[in-house]
């Protein structure tokens, strides 16, 4: 019962290509999400990269991927590196892109599907509902294009770069005292302007040519300028985590635990714990380190937040390895009885004939390999039962 | 949410919503990285019919490693053992890669079970029987399925589900059992003696009656 709940709970986030319908119903959708995912870790890929036979994977995934075997994990290739890991920009945009609209498709599937349901059904009682979920679905896409805005050009690049005759983007996107073209005569007229020059039928004055010119120069000069320079400051701000050298790997063996810790120093690091605690560190900070150049830029994280990623997965590797025996040979003494009875139980030849004989009777073959790696795996309570059951057998 | 319990997730969702490969994923205990999956036995092979459970545990660092399966139902092959259900398969060792998943591994152990390779065994004396006698090996695994995994019984009807054949399960014959049992021996030490020598088919011809009789007295 509890493990079905809990299926349902885990089910209830998972993102999948499977979102879609099938091939016959909307073809390519569930093949394009699939075809967005790394096959290692199945998200949608985070900072690509492709390997020298053309495989693609988010660069955190295959850089682990790598630290434990040097090969393509989709063809095998043997003797790739992380030399070989080239950028997939384009790819980047792809997902990009495909993140923004996934849920907007999605939603107009599921109205479609909806509809498809409300015209097979009584129509008075479920056009409410339609509207409802039309309502809905503004509020909705109000906000995705706002987030769009942010990822996108910027306006100014857009206006600038625009030609007259989309016309439509350009009444959305004017502000009051952009310059626009008449649709009639063709003069460039103040957007604010507009409506009353059309109402005097194109004859008001029009604004002095060389003041529009000069103002309109000034203010692409002036935005530029302003745009310049923030972005200077960005840069200059961001300069120090902004280098776009990649961390070369070490090789620890040849390094002292000081020499480690002042590469973690290097960078900010946390330096303390034993050897195996700061080289594991800093492996993973190479890592994440590198993976996150083989972001575009406006898609890479500070180096604070990588940092923050680094104790986080460090709290993970403890909670992971905390079964682990702080003194082994002390534990060994201590269960040294049970240990000589698991080995009693291994060895056939010595075991009391009674055990021997269940097992035999039961049809074991192999039986010195199949006690042995039956046992080490048992505690002798329960090892004891197993052989009561076999006997019953 | 770590990235190894949203890939788990996304696999165990995989699993319920595909219809087609048979193959499904639950949860053993409240952990989602210990699960029990199971698959018909594949058609024209001795374990068509039978449905295999196995045990699934994902390590920590998976998918970087690979998952530790062994099968919970015996089955008679020479790549799996037949006492502990510990599998001999490239890809649950060295050969193993990140872009496989728990579906496509329990789909590979279900062709290993078509395409047993008994030069690389688990199981010395299943994989022994194989190469001697394929028929005879075909006959015993067919019986284990029935047996062990709910399989269509074998040939002959008369041991009913309930009764199980030891000596079929060793996969000997009555007539030799019966013949050593007749010197004098305890039946169950008879079978274990003969299991051990392989005393099937053409192998027959090849082991003196002496050397199983001082086989008997040395155990």
């Amino acid at each position: 019962m509890t493990s079905k709940t809990q299926i349902q709970r885990l089910m209830s986030d998972v993102q999948d290509p499977s979102d879609f319908p099938q091939q016959s119903e909307a073809p390519g959708l569930r093949l394009l999400d699939s075809a967005l995912r790394c096959t290692i870790c199945s998200e949608l890929f985070d900072g690509p990269v492709t390997l020298k036979c053309g495989h693609c994977f988010c660069s955190l995934c295959i850089r682990q991927a790598l630290a434990e075997k040097q090969e393509c994990p989709a063809c095998r290739e043997s003797d790739v590196n992380e030399g070989h890991l080239r950028k997939n920009p384009a790819m980047e945009e792809a997902v990009t892109a495909w993140k923004e609209c996934r849920p907007y498709i999605l939603r107009i599937l599921d109205e479609n599907s909806r509809r498809v349901q409300v015209e097979s059904s009584r129509p008075a009682k479920r056009r409410r509902l339609h509207d409802e979920s039309g309502s809905t679905s503004e509020i909705i896409c109000v906000e995705s294009t706002a987030s769009q805005d942010s990822s996108t050009p910027t306006h100014s690049e857009q206006a600038e770069s625009d030609t007259p005759n989309s016309n439509k983007k350009d009444t959305q996107s004017a502000r009051p005292d952009d310059l626009i073209d008449c649709p009639l005569c063709n003069k460039r007229v103040k957007f604010k302007d507009i409506n009353r020059h059309l109402d005097k039928q194109c004859r008001d004055e029009p604004e002095p040519v060389r003041s529009s010119s000069k103002s309109q120069w000034d203010s692409i000069l002036g935005s530029k300028s302003k745009v310049q320079s923030s972005n200077k400051r960005q840069k200059e701000r961001v300069l120090p985590e902004d280098v776009d050298d990649s961390l070369p790997t070490k090789s620890y063996d040849t390094l002292r635990d000081k020499a480690i810790r002042d590469l973690l120093h290097e960078h900010d690091l946390l330096t303390t714990g034993d050897r195996k605690t700061i080289v594991a560190r800093h492996q993973r900070w190479v890592i994440i380190y590198n993976a996150n150049l083989d972001k575009t830029h406006k898609m890479r994280k500070s180096l604070t937040s990588l940092r923050r990623d680094l104790r986080d997965w460090e709290t993970q590797q403890k909670n992971k390895t905390k079964h682990d025996l702080p003194d082994p040979t002390a534990y060994q003494i201590q269960q040294k009885s049970e240990f000589d009875m698991l080995v009693e139980a291994a060895r056939p030849k010595e075991t009391s004939s009674a055990i021997r004989q269940t097992l035999s009777r039961h049809g074991q073959t192999e039986l010195s390999d199949s006690s042995r790696s039956r046992t080490k795996s048992l505690s002798p309570a329960e090892t004891v039962i197993i052989v009561d059951c076999e006997g019953e057998i | 949410m770590d990235a190894r319990l949203r890939r788990v997730n996304k696999e165990i969702a995989d699993c319920k919503k595909d219809r087609t490969s048979n193959i499904s994923l639950e949860l053993i205990d409240n952990s989602p990285f210990h699960l029990r999956g199971s698959f018909p036995g594949p058609e024209d092979t001795p374990y068509q019919g039978g449905h295999f459970e196995v045990d699934i545990i994902i390590p920590d660092s998976y998918p970087f490693q690979p998952v530790k399966m062994k099968f919970l139902t015996k089955v008679y092959h020479p790549n799996v053992s037949s006492a502990s259900g510990a599998i001999c398969l490239d890809i649950l060792k060295d050969a193993w890669s990140p872009v496989l998943t728990l579906k496509s591994t329990l789909i590979s152990l279900q062709s290993l079970l078509c395409s047993p390779e008994p030069n690389d065994p688990q199981d010395a004396e299943v994989a022994k029987h194989y190469t001697t006698s394929k028929g005879s090996f075909e006959e015993t695994a067919r019986y284990w399925t029935h047996i062990y995994a709910g399989g269509p019984g074998a040939k002959d009807p008369k041991g009913s589900k309930n009764i199980r054949d030891e000596v079929a399960i060793a996969g000997l014959e009555n007539a030799h059992v019966d013949q050593f049992e007749g010197l004098g021996f305890p039946r169950n030490k008879v079978i274990d003696v003969l299991r051990r020598l392989n005393y099937r088919g053409a192998n027959v011809a090849q082991i003196s009656e002496d050397r199983v009789v001082e086989e008997l007295l040395k155990s």
